[in-house]
């Protein structure tokens, strides 16, 4: 390389990069952002916490990509939010016959696809074929089989579909609750076997057809998916005008909590659903930020602390360990109950905003919920007192033992990464230690814990929780001893005890009653068992809340989602 | 020789080696500034944390005021002389005021009193009365101080025990390439080149996130500053080695494998004393690192988990701006931090300046 | 030159493989595989999980699936993430030039205050003004760069300057280029602060103790004996020497500014390849956390050869033959 003046080119080199630091200081601080309106471009505004996994909604197995699907493509039936209870959808009505073994389906005329293809039986049929396909994995095959064998269905004409049953099936319409897709615009993929790339998140937007209030035009990763309203929707309001009411949707994506609820503060998104502590301050500045804040309802999901009594993990080389005698003895769990401090865990971990959980079913579920059921208050006196009458006495000062004299001990775990349960897992070792039982806690990473949970079985005890929804069979794999999420001992070849039999029999036989009012009573039986027995101890539920700018209007949150979405629109100045 | 002679002059050298030890610390007192003078008094305390923490601290790390958390910091009020039977000290107990936005208010009808030298602690209040919260609670209604003081073990420790992970490996590996030259050399240049060409950022979330799950906090703790110190050994280790390769050829070493030392006789005897102290100086000017590293992983999540307490997770509880701003006292924990890394570096660079010969200038 | 630009580039490819073998062979010790993700989701049975398994090929043993991987790499192909099903390449290629942007601007920050303020402290050794920069970068080096983000974040909304978060606005798409510009730099100034002003505390010692070491070299002092000027002697003979090291740390510099990066990513919740890496590591997303890496590993070889070239540019006394036998 030629020697030219060093020196020179060094100050040249420092003096572009001084100008090059000035020019982006001087556009930085002069950079006039302009308030986006929200209101006047009839936009909203939300944030979602990560980017999407896919945008063919068969795939969709993350909440991500069911939001980022969700206003696009639509089901037969919708549920009504606030009675929980089925709505026409795509299908303009639907009726029940040959001893509830059939269901008919009709369909609406009215439906385009956004490129302007009418919706037909041939969407539905395809759509189950794609679900049905082995090749494809996906999450609504196994609530659509039904004793192991796939739901038939066949369309007599173009607007009218008849799904056969083997038997009465009571979940048949939440099963049937399945984005439709637009048979003219995939069968070509499906059949030369290109489905699972198709309408991946590198789709360009206008090529994904939907029929749904707001079809998708932009997506920018880590950055946010924008929506405009479907002109052609088939959803009319009360006087036979256009809906969706809104122009557009952009939904951000923050993954961070922190920077959510800062953006929702500085006006950049228009809904926010706060933490617990965000709670206060936002009703404080409720004024100044122009926003509504309004409780929502009761977490629809449960937070447990489950108790493994998986002989697998016990019994080794035939030696038993005594924690499973522990933990199948109802006297020690109803112990142990007495010691969960839910007016505790409600005031540290969720100031207050929330309410003690008793049964696994959320009461928001109104139908399916037990409200007969009574807490276990807590009292370590009286834990102490069981404890004590069951033959777990003290041994040492702080110590317990069982009747066989071995000290009590055992792990208790849960994810990393979520604080609360930190606390409230920090709160129940405390309690247990005055009781004279020691806990050894580690939290582990998410992966790590289900492998515990559904492979090695190695663990004691865990804080964990699931998500509700109103459909009760969904919990299918949770309470049925077959089940693989029947977490404190999965997959059982036959049921361990008693009860265990007995709830599989009311799961069976819940399904065969297809008016939820007449179904009801066999899931609250189910609920008094899992109380009374104690596999797995409720702690609480958070109450939800929601923040809006109030210039929104129509805007009714609920725990299983908005009320009448397309009426939601910003009020004109 | 025999043997009572010999044991006669160990004894007579180790008196005179602990002589020569005194005084060198007296001396070097001597030549410190102020801020290093500070700065050594500084980590001192925090190594008393460390090691007496049941008696440097209140209460139980662990214990729960449940009716109390994220109470501020209680101030101090002298009693008057009649009250001195109960204590010198006292506070005013504080009283949530309203639980939503967590709002505490002084209850000046009564008086906490805290007592020097009680029951075992340095100072601590009476079993049924008020709690005192020194630096206020956290989320839980537990004492900050306390996890603080507790807090200390992991995060002095991590550092001297990660450097001296980190130093004799580097020091080993370092030296030896050094003294074996040609292939061998090469060979383990280039193994350290790949280990410090890892993207150790990115790397150490990697291998953090293995850690196994049934450990023990304790065997977590030291997983993860062993993790920290293999990726930091391999820039230490060529540090080493050029030193070494130049103590090669110097004529005191030559004279010695002329005189048929045998190899390890030539490392440990002549090659490694004669890099020892220059490693000793990086070394404390690496602690630093370990304990900002420490800090970092908790803040992922990734570093000591929730009942054990550090610093680094103690303050991971102010990655929320709410709490900053309602809270500000659970940054405290952050203070102690910058505290300790600074006067490391303080410390650090003035052994630096009194004992690298590279820096004699 | 070229012969030692090949030859550089030879030495990466076994680097390059080392390390991601390591990393991969990490990644497959973690318990559990992406499909594990899904496992409690009560809609998914455990057939689907099993077809999801053989579809990613998470069945098959590690030796191939790395060699598989190795293969694709060769080919210029990254590999399609496991929880988006898309080419790696579509996600990490924007994250890649947030962090490279972060890294650089936070990196010619640290430059333009380190450097002057290095100057005039060794300049004026031991004055009061050394003594007050000196502690006040010791301080500097002592506040953790997560600490000040923290801050950051906070001065942000207490004053409304700031966008919070983010690497561009949510319109961004709808702007004019030169806004589109000043939108990225509005977002870009506190990171980089909070960055940038980490680094400038060492790096000011550092200069400090370069000028401090050459002022006594013997050349200097020669060049004092013939009669020149004091400012020559500094400017012409102190600074141009003194400043060479820095070219070589600037490469090294890479590594920390990235990690550094990773971290005030996730706290500032910026779109960059940190926060990625991270998530991809937590969701066990093999492809994703590969292909970050690699990146990441290139980025700093690339780094380090940059500024070996800049080395010989500006050192006269160094050459590319001089490079290599080094």
């Amino acid at each position: 390389m030629a020697e030219a003046n060093p020196r020179l080119r060094v100050m040249r080199l420092a003096i572009c990069a001084m100008a090059a630091a000035a020019v982006v200081a001087a556009c930085g601080c002069r950079v006039n952002r302009p308030r986006n309106d929200h209101a006047a471009t009839q936009t909203l505004y939300d944030a979602m916490v990560s980017d999407p996994g896919t945008f063919n909604p068969v795939l969709v197995t993350d909440s991500a990509s069911a939001v980022a699907t969700g206003d696009m493509f639509e089901s037969l039936t919708r549920v009504n939010p606030r009675t929980t209870l089925f709505e026409p959808g795509l299908a303009e009505s639907w009726e029940f016959s040959d001893g509830d073994k059939t269901l008919t389906f009709h369909l609406r005329h009215d439906v385009k696809w956004s490129d302007g293809a009418p919706f037909t039986a041939r969407d539905v049929l395809f759509t189950m074929r794609v679900i049905y396909d082995p090749k494809i994995p996906n999450s609504m095959v196994s609530s659509m089989t039904i004793d192991g064998k796939p739901i038939a269905a066949s369309a007599p004409d173009d607007y009218t579909v008849v799904v056969r049953l083997p038997r009465p099936f009571a979940p048949i319409l939440s099963s049937m609750q399945f984005a439709i897709l637009p048979a003219h615009a995939l069968a070509g993929a499906y059949e030369a076997g290109r489905f699972n790339r198709i309408w991946g998140i590198d789709t360009p937007p206008d090529r994904l057809i939907g029929l749904g209030a707001f079809l998708m035009t932009r997506y920018v990763p880590a950055q946010l998916i924008a929506y405009r309203r479907n002109p052609d929707y088939w959803m009319r309001d009360e006087h036979g005008g256009p809906l969706p009411r809104l122009k557009g949707e952009v939904h951000l994506i923050v993954p961070d909590q922190n920077a959510q609820y800062l953006q929702f503060q500085s006006g950049m998104t228009d809904v926010y659903h706060p933490r617990p502590e965000e709670v206060w301050p936002l009703e404080q500045a409720a004024k100044r930020l122009n926003i509504v804040v309004r409780k929502v309802g009761i977490d629809t999901g449960s937070l447990f602390f489950a108790f493994n009594r998986n002989p697998r993990h016990y019994v080794r080389g035939g030696v038993v360990d005594p924690r499973l005698k522990w933990f199948t003895d109802v006297n020690f769990m109803r112990a142990l109950a007495h010691a969960v401090d839910k007016q505790g865990m409600i005031d540290l971990c969720y100031r207050g905003l929330a309410v003690p959980a008793i049964s696994d079913v959320s009461p928001e579920n109104k139908i399916y919920h037990n409200p007969n059921l009574k807490d276990y208050d807590y009292n370590l006196k009286e834990a102490a007192q069981i404890l004590d009458r069951a033959g777990y006495r003290m041994i040492r000062p702080g110590v317990r033992g069982d009747p066989q004299g071995h000290p009590l001990v055992f792990r208790l775990t849960t994810n990393t990464g979520v604080p609360v349960r930190d606390q409230m897992c920090a709160i129940f070792k405390q309690d247990l230690q005055k009781l004279g039982i020691t806990v050894n806690y580690r939290p582990l990473d998410f992966i790590t814990l289900v492998k515990a949970l559904d492979s090695s079985f190695d663990w004691d005890c865990v804080l964990i929780g699931f998500t509700g929804t109103i459909e009760p069979n969904d919990a299918s794999d949770f309470l049925r001893s077959s089940g693989n999420l029947h977490i404190w001992d999965p997959a059982q070849p036959k049921p361990a005890t008693p009860w265990e039999a007995q709830i599989d029999h009311l799961m069976d036989e819940g399904t065969m009653v297809v008016d939820p009012y007449q179904r009801a009573p066999y899931y609250w039986r189910i609920q008094q068992i899992l109380h009374d027995q104690l596999p797995i101890i409720e702690t609480v539920r958070s109450v939800t809340y929601v923040a809006y700018r109030n210039t929104l209007e129509n805007y009714y949150p609920t725990v299983w989602g908005l009320y009448r979405p397309e009426w939601i629109e910003f009020r004109a100045r | 020789m025999n043997a009572v002679a010999a044991n006669i002059r160990a004894e007579n050298h180790a008196a005179a080696e602990r002589r020569g030890w005194a005084a060198a610390v007296r001396r070097e007192w001597r030549a410190a500034s102020l801020t290093v003078k500070l700065s050594a008094m500084l980590l001192l305390a925090f190594y008393i944390f460390a090691a007496a923490s049941p008696i440097v601290a209140p209460y139980d790390p662990a214990r729960q005021w449940r009716t109390m958390p994220d109470c501020p910091p209680m101030r101090l009020h002298l009693a008057p002389p009649s009250d001195w039977s109960r204590g010198f000290l006292y506070a005013f107990p504080m009283r949530l005021d309203n639980p939503m936005a967590r709002h505490y208010v002084e209850d000046r009808s009564r008086r906490t009193f805290v007592r020097l030298f009680y029951r075992g602690h340095l100072f601590t209040t009476a079993p049924g009365a008020p709690p005192f919260f020194l630096m206020g609670s956290e989320n839980l209604g537990r004492d900050l101080f306390s996890r603080i003081v507790y807090g200390a073990r992991v995060s002095m420790c991590i550092g001297l025990v990660g450097v001296a992970i980190s130093f004799s490996l580097g020091i080993m590996v370092g030296a030896f390439s050094g003294m074996m030259g040609g292939y061998t050399d090469s060979a383990i240049m280039r193994m350290c080149e790949i280990e410090m060409s890892l993207p150790s950022f990115y790397f150490l979330l990697a291998l953090a996130a293995v850690i196994p799950s049934g450990l023990s906090t304790t065997a977590t703790f030291f997983l993860i500053v062993a993790i920290m110190a293999f990726i930091s050994w391999a820039g230490f280790a060529r540090v080493i080695r050029g030193m070494a390769a130049s103590v090669r050829g110097a004529p005191y070493v030559e004279a010695a494998r002329a005189l048929g030392g045998s190899r390890s006789r030539l490392l440990f005897r002549h090659i490694i004393p004669a890099v020892i102290g220059f490693a000793a100086v990086n070394a404390s000017l690496s602690i630093p690192g370990y304990i900002l590293g420490e800090s970092a992983l908790s803040l992922l999540g990734l570093g000591i988990q929730e009942p054990a307490a550090s610093w680094g997770n103690l303050l991971s509880q102010a990655m929320d701006p709410q709490t900053i701003a309602y809270f500000p006292w659970i940054l405290i924990p952050g203070l102690f931090i910058s505290a300790a890394v600074m006067a490391f570096n303080f410390l650090g660079d003035h052994l630096r300046d009194r004992f690298d010969p590279s820096n004699a200038a | 030159m070229l012969r030692f630009l090949a030859r550089r580039i030879l030495i990466m490819i076994p680097l390059i493989i080392g390390i991601t073998f390591i990393s991969f062979a990490a990644m497959s010790l973690i318990p559990g595989n992406f499909v594990a993700n899904l496992a409690l989701d009560p809609r998914i049975s455990p057939q689907v999980l099993k077809q999801m398994e053989a579809e990613f090929g998470l069945d098959q043993p590690l030796m191939l699936r790395y060699v598989r991987w190795l293969w694709g790499i060769a080919h210029l192909r990254l590999g399609v993430s496991l929880a988006y099903r898309v080419d790696v390449i579509h996600l990490i290629g924007p994250r890649v030039l947030n962090t490279v942007i972060l890294a650089l601007s936070s990196m010619i920050l640290t430059w333009l205050l380190a450097a002057p303020i290095g100057i005039i402290v060794a300049v004026r050794q031991n004055s009061m003004l050394d003594r007050a920069l000196s502690f006040l970068s010791f301080l500097g080096m002592s506040v953790p760069a997560f600490f000040l983000a923290f801050l950051a974040i906070d001065f942000a909304l207490w004053s409304g300057w700031f966008p919070v978060g983010q690497t561009m606005s949510p319109d961004y798409a709808s702007m004019d280029f030169w806004s589109r510009i000043a939108d990225r730099a509005d977002h870009l100034i506190l990171p980089t602060l909070v960055l940038g002003l980490a680094g400038v505390a060492s790096l000011m010692r550092l200069m400090r103790s370069q000028i401090l070491e050459i002022k006594n070299a013997d050349y200097v002092r020669t060049a004092r004996a013939k009669g020149l000027p004091e400012s020559t002697v500094l400017y012409k003979h102190v600074l141009r020497n003194a400043l060479n090291p820095f070219v070589t740390m600037a490469g090294y510099g890479l590594a920390d500014l990235l990690g550094g990066a990773a971290l005030v990513e996730s706290v500032m919740n910026l779109q960059g390849l940190g926060l990625l890496l991270l998530n991809a590591v937590m969701k066990r997303d093999v492809p994703l956390v590969m292909g970050s890496v690699l990146m990441g590993t290139v980025l700093l070889l690339v780094g380090n050869l940059l500024a070996d070239m800049a080395l010989v540019a500006v050192d006269p006394r160094v050459n590319f033959t001089t490079l290599e036998t080094q």
